[in-house]
This record gives structure tokens, sequence and C-alpha cells, in this order.
């Protein structure tokens, strides 16, 4: 700054904004100025995958100061996989349920339960959750897999960077750009156990002009009972300009409608009706605004008698307006941001058009302060009408010890606030003798939290072996779980203690240590392998118990063949360790019961071709016919032959 | 109150303020020059030092408005590193006029190297032709262009950027790649 002038406080203040949004963005992928020959660049590391959730910008995976792992196009495109969720059965780190033949729970580091709703899941950057509980429907989601461009998983809490529900990581799946589309193209699987998926996607570049289109169809078999289970119809839309100047406005909008059946809690429910969204982003330089409308509208059944048996309705719209801005400030990228969400629920069984409104603030900072040394820093403020303020930073390092090596450490603190149903939730269900209970949500609930510190590596041992690895350890409060909130006394029961309340209630405190490794390696053209292992021990915070709802346990390896004209043979294997779940309906005493320990052997063989016939995948799941459950209310899951088939045009 | 009239400022602050900006394309110019000049290190015609520098000519498709937006960052990208050095050779950068006047081009300014900005590729056989007629190795930020004949291409496919080379395209002019590094690399074809 020139000195020789004394400019008065809003002058500078002008000078300091004019020069912060006049500073042009930077790529993720700058090169070291300190090289002279290109021949000392190492080619590997200038192809370093790049990933964006961790940050809301696009970095390496080196420099990403939290687990990450990318499941690309090309490993979605081998797997012949139905679902996302089955592709994310393979990831370090994470625990799938398979509740029904549709409908699936996800979460990290031992998280995992039925109505999952501690991981936050993201489409291009749009949240997909359901509000009203937090659950995210994944049989609802509109995207088709062959528009895929990347799925991100982030394990360890984003509150930082995204709010409540990040809580134990994020899953971020990131769609072709309608431009980055080369052909339409067909994609259709089916399975043995009545488990089929068809999709079409159309795309086309007009220069200035893109547009895409996606259609689906999905049905699935209730595998428990053998029955037809539901049928869902998807389609969305995706109109993107380019205007002078480099700005961006893409406008998308979609929706699913049919049925599933749900274990959203210890009770099954078919859910019928439309999942539908609207949104628009807007983007010039590192500016962007997005703005979205997510609406549900579904009828819901009991498929068993819990007590709550009556038929209801469930309409839910969330308004959400994000605005953020990525700066370089020389050593510094910063992104600037600011975020408002609109809830509005009513559920015919309980909640009557029940509005909240959430405001937060954002800033991450990422300060390269050597060339070998990134440290981050981020901090969020969200406003939740009955919770109040809520601050969640996140600090981390990266070192990198020469192109091959990166070492990180962070800590941060996350939360998640009680959902719509966990606060507002007031229904009575009359019971024998005039003994009901009442049920209800709390609005004295505290958010979940979580304190998470996690040292890690990552790095190419050799130029064929790259490992990663982490280890981490998370402080859990005030986790939210159902609960007697009152009882009967003698008389009018018959006997003392009979609940005449049950209420979500800030009940468990736990402690968790854990760690993660896994290996890629290339040991010759036609052979590559991959493994994983993770391990998380939970604990109660006051009395030491083991929590063992979750695997302990989760180990996966993979073979990859490479053959000639096209053909590829994946042969995997995927370990779970043994879980305990207490479980049961509302009205009566808690059961006991595990999920399946299992070894899994699984086989896909791949042919490519040259024309417009893509590809064929074929595929076995469970070659042994294991018949495992992976909670003890889940269906039953056996043998599965399946095949996917793509045909470009 | 006091957090909803901040939060409503900082949006109009940050709408009202325009941001430099620049097109992005499928991977960023200033991504794919390490890139391209490292490929070069693996190009078996190039490693003779024949005590001239390398010429590397940027082409932009005339009929597209993106495509001279796009040549302009990559020549930008390439003047940023001048100074440094392909196995021990300089280069320099020489920006190319309208591609119907390419093959004089390409024999005036005796380039050895020529990227070809993403563009809808209606002039993709004179640019084909010109290259292969001077013995020219063509680049393209696109791996449509690999297909359409152009020799190296990087595409964003897969979610992290991947080289696409064309050999057919790669022997009509008259280059050889290294075959280490050809296993970084998806081979194409076409056209």
């Amino acid at each position: 700054m020139n000195t020789r002038h004394q400019p008065t406080v809003r002058a500078l203040l002008v000078m300091l904004i004019l020069a912060l949004f006049q500073v042009p963005t930077t790529q993720a992928t700058e090169e070291k100025a300190e090289f002279a020959d290109f021949s000392e660049l190492d080619l590997e590391e200038l192809l370093d995958r790049v990933v964006v959730t961790a940050s809301k910008r696009s970095q390496k995976i080196s420099e990403t100061p939290a687990a990450a792992t990318l499941i690309t196009a090309e490993q979605i495109a081998a797997s012949g996989a139905a679902s996302i969720p089955e592709l994310l059965q393979g990831v370090v780190g994470l625990d799938v349920i398979m509740t029904t033949g549709s409908s699936f729970d996800v979460c990290a580091r031992a998280l995992n339960k039925l109505g999952s709703n501690s991981m936050l899941v993201l489409v291009d950057g749009r949240s997909v959750y359901a509000d009203f509980y937090g659950i995210t429907l994944w049989e609802y989601l509109q995207v088709p897999l062959q528009a895929i461009k990347a799925i991100e998983v982030i394990r360890g809490p984003g509150s930082a960077m995204y709010g409540a529900n990040a809580f134990a990581g994020v899953i971020n799946i990131i769609t072709f750009e309608s431009d980055e589309i080369q052909d339409h193209s067909v994609r259709t699987s089916y399975s043995n156990l009545g488990r089929g998926a068809s999709s079409l996607l159309l795309a086309r570049d007009l220069g200035a002009f893109h547009w895409r289109v996606a259609l689906g169809f999905d049905q699935n078999r209730n595998w428990k009972q053998d029955l037809a289970e539901g049928e869902i119809a998807h389609g969305e839309a995706r109109l993107g300009w380019e205007f002078t100047g480099g700005s961006q406005l893409d406008l998308s909008f979609g929706g699913s409608s049919g049925e599933s059946l749900h274990y959203p809690s210890d009770t099954s429910v078919w859910m019928e009706g439309q999942d539908q969204y609207l949104r628009f982003d807007y983007s010039r330089g590192g500016m962007e605004l997005r703005g979205f409308w997510n609406r549900l509208d579904l009828d819901l059944v009991p498929d068993s008698n819990s007590g709550l048996d009556e038929v209801s309705t469930l309409k839910s719209n969330v308004f959400d307006l994000e605005l953020h801005q990525l700066l370089s400030l020389g050593s510094h990228e910063v992104l600037l941001g600011a975020n408002y969400r609109h809830n509005l629920a009513d559920w015919s069984l309980g909640i009557h058009d029940t509005e909240i409104d959430i405001l937060a603030a954002f800033v991450y900072d990422e300060w390269r302060l050597t060339d070998p040394l990134l440290l981050s820093f981020g901090l969020r403020y969200d406003h939740h009408p009955l919770v109040g303020g809520n601050v969640a930073p996140r600090g981390g390092l990266v070192y990198q010890l020469g192109p091959r090596h990166a070492f990180r450490a962070s800590y941060g603190i996350a939360y998640r606030n009680p959902s719509l149903l966990e606060t507002y939730w007031y229904t009575e269900i009359p019971g024998p003798l005039g003994i009901g209970q009442i049920i209800r949500g709390n609005r004295d609930l505290q958010p979940e939290t979580i304190h998470a510190i996690e040292i890690g590596y990552q790095g190419l041992l050799r130029d064929w072996l790259f490992v990663s690895g982490a280890v981490f350890s998370n402080q859990l409060r005030e986790m939210i779980g159902m609960g007697v909130y009152g009882t009967y006394s003698s008389p009018p029961a018959p006997v003392e203690g009979i609940p005449s309340e049950i209420a979500f209630l800030n009940l468990n405190d736990w402690n968790q240590i854990g760690g993660e490794v896994s290996l890629e390696a290339k040991l010759a053209n036609w052979l590559a392998v991959r493994a994983s292992y993770s391990w998380v021990n939970t604990v109660d915070a006051s009395s030491d118990a083991d929590i063992r709802q979750a695997p302990d346990h989760i180990a996966g390896l993979d073979l990859d063949f490479t053959g000639i004209a096209g053909h590829q043979i994946n042969l995997n294997t995927r370990y779970k360790s043994e879980t305990t779940w207490t479980y049961g309906s509302l009205s009566e005493a808690p059961l006991l019961g595990s999920g399946d320990e299992r070894l899994l052997v699984n086989l896909r063989w791949r042919i490519r071709f040259a024309g417009h016939l893509e590809q064929i995948v074929i595929g076995v799941d469970n070659i042994a016919d294991e018949r495992i459950r992976d909670h003890p209310l889940a269906i039953e899951q056996r043998r599965r032959i399946f095949s996917s088939l793509t045909v470009g045009f | 109150m006091a957090c909803r009239v901040l939060l409503f400022s900082g949006f109009c602050l940050l709408l009202g303020l325009n941001v430099a900006a620049r097109a992005e394309v499928m991977v960023p110019e200033k991504a794919q020059v390490p890139i391209f000049l490292k490929l070069l290190t693996y190009d078996r015609s190039l490693t003779e030092d024949t005590g001239k520098p390398i010429q590397i000519g940027v082409l932009a498709q005339s009929e597209t408005r993106s495509s001279g937006a796009s040549a302009k960052a990559f020549l930008e990208a390439l003047e940023s590193m001048r100074g440094k050095t392909i196995n021990g050779r300089a280069f320099e950068v020489r920006h190319l006029g309208a591609p119907d006047e390419l093959s004089q081009q390409l024999a005036e300014n005796d380039i050895d190297i020529l990227y070809v900005a993403d563009g809808s590729g209606s002039e993709i056989e004179t640019i084909r032709n010109a290259t292969r007629q001077w013995g020219v190795l063509t680049l393209s930020g696109s791996g449509e262009m690999a297909k359409q004949g152009l020799s190296l291409g990087i595409g964003l496919r897969d979610g992290r950027p991947r080289i696409l080379v064309n050999l057919e395209a790669l022997e009509e002019e008259g280059h050889v790649l290294d075959a280490r590094v050809l296993r970084l690399c998806e081979v194409v074809t076409g056209p």
C-alpha cells in the first residue's frame, strides 16, 4: 500500500474490498515455480485426482485436509451397479445397511443406523436429505448412474463448511456438465432378485447453450416377502447458458414418483408419492449463487402393526439459498459465504404446518505457509430458531514431503440439529383401559455434537503402490434417540412403570477411536489390487460399555484383471463384523438382535465394445449364497446375479 | 434480527461486486500447460537438441466464441512458463491466425507443436491435413478432438485430467511417444 497518503478509514475499507474482489481466482492445479525443466515434474502428480467437497472448491486429494475417497465414472461404469449405495459399499470406513430391496442407510465411522441422518448427501452441492428427519431417500434420487462424473466421500465432520447434518461426513455426487457428455446413452440393469433399473440420458452442447435430460425407471421386489415392492420413475432436465465474460447460469428441475418400502426407524413403512426439486446456479469467476426448492409429498402406510397403523400424509418443502465467493489473496485462498434455509413441513400424524428458518455464514481459508505446508481454517455460524447459535470450527494442516508423500492433521467440531420430527412431533396412541401413549418430539433437545481429531497420511511408496491411512478420535455428545419420558402409576395402570410418554431425548455420550487404511497397487498392466480396512471402537462415555450398532471392522479386497479386447474382471471380497442392535416397536419392550458377520465374494465381468453397444457387465454378488442381514429387521440378502448394458448413440 | 440484517448485507455486498472472470473448459488451460509440456519430454522426436527453440503455435477455431478465450488462456499459461525448458530445449510461443491459412503459417513459423483450442471441430480436417503435411504434433484440451484426429487431448471425464492419445494421428504427424507414458494414457481412435 502506498504510505505517502493517509486515506480515511472508509477509503481504506473500499480499497480493501475492491482489492479482495478484483483478485482473479486460481486453479487448484497450480504448478510449482521452482523447476527449470519439465522433465523434473511428475506426470502422475500432474494428473492427481481433483476433489471438491472438503473445501467446496477443486483441489488435489493429496491437499484435502480430510479423509477423502473418489469413485470415478470409470469405476461406476465397471461396477454394473444399479444404485448409488451399492457403489458406496466398497468405500473404506463407510457402512451400508440394505434394509429392503430398494432402501439403504449409509454412514461413516460406525455411526450408521436405521434412518441414518448423520451423513450429508449432496447432488452437485444440493442437499438431498429429507429435512423432516434428516434421512436420505436414495431410491428417489433423480440422477442416472451414467450421468455421474464422480462421487466424493469425505469421512469426518464437515459442519465447518456445510452446517448441520455434515456430522459424520459428506457424500457429494457430482454429475457431468451437459457439454461434457459426448453421446446419448441408455443403461439398463436387471438382477435375479427382481431388481431392475433403466435410464436414458440425452445431452447436447450448442455452444453457449447446453442441455441434458435424464429419464429413469426402477423396479424392486421385496426380497423378504418375495412381493413386488415398488416402482419409481425419475426424470430431470438441466439447461445451461454461458454468457460473454465467463458467467454461467444453470437451471435444473426433476422429480421422482412411485412407491418403496422403508425402515425410517424400527417400523417399516410404505412410501408412495413424489420427490421434486427446482434449482438454479449462477456463477461468475469465483462467485456462485445457488438456490433450490426440494419438495416431498408422500403417503406413509405402516407395513406392520406398531401402534402407528394410521395412513398419514407427509409434505415437506425446503427452500435454500447460498452465495459464496472464492478469493485468491497471495498465499491465501479464502471462501466466504452465506446460506439461508427455510423448512416447511406438515405431517398428518402430528406435525402441523411447521416452519423454521436457519441462517448461516461461513469462511474457509487455506494458507500455503510454505511450499510443502498448507494450513486451513474454517468457521461456520448457524442460527436455528430453537437451538440458537452453533459455531463449528475446523482447522487442519497438510504437509507434503516431496511430491509423493502428504501428512495431514485436523481438528473440528460438528453438530446435527434436531430434525423437525425430533422437535415438533406430537401424537397420541390410544390403548386399552385408557392407558394410551403420547409420542412426541422435544423442543428442549440440544444438537448432537462431535469433536474430532484426525491424523492421516497418503503417499506413493513405489511407482506402483499408493497407500493412505488415518487414525481418529471422536467425542460424540448429546446423541439423540427415543426414550421413556413419563410412566403411569398404578392405578390406573395395572402395574407401575408402563410408559405414558415416549419422546426424543439427548440420550447418549459416546467416545470413538478408529483407523482406516487403503492401498492401490498396479502389479502389472493386466493386474491391479485395491485393499482397505477400517476399524472403530465406540464406547459409552460414562460406562465404557461397547457400542456395536454398526460394524467395528470393515474390509475389502479387489483384484482387477484387464484382458485383451476390452475384457475386464473384478473379483472382490467384502468383510463386515457382527453388529448388535436394540430394536422393537414403540409400544413394546425393546429386543436385542444382531446384524450378521460376513465375508462375501463378488465377481464382475465387463466387456467393452467399440460400436454403439458400449459395454456389458455381468456379475454375481455373494457367490457363496450366504444368508445374511445387515440388521435384524432388514431383508435377508442372498446370491444376486445381475447384468447391465450400456448403449450410446 | 441483527443476524438477518448482517446476512442480507453480505448477500448484497457479494452480488454487487464483479469479479474478474474467465471462461472454463473441461480442464483449465493453466492445468493443461504443465501436463502437455511434461508430455513433450517423452516425445522422442523432440529430444534431439537442434540448437533451436521448440516452436509452439496456438490456434483458435475461428467460428467458436469460446475457442478464442481458450486459446488466449492457453497462451497466457504458456507465457507464464517462459524461461523453463523441455528436456533442455527452450520454447517459443506463437499465436496463429485463421485455420484456413494454417499450412502457410506452420511453414513460415517453423512450428513444431500446435495447440488447437476447443471448438466445434468443423475445421478439423483443414488442421489435420496441414499438421500432417508439416510433421507438427497436435495438442488439444478436448478429448473429442483427439478422437477426431489430433494426437493428444486432455479430458476430465473421470473426475481428474486424463490424457487421450490417438496413436494413428501421432504416427501420421511423425512423432513417437515413449512407451513409459502410454500407460498413463487412454488410447483413442478416429476419425
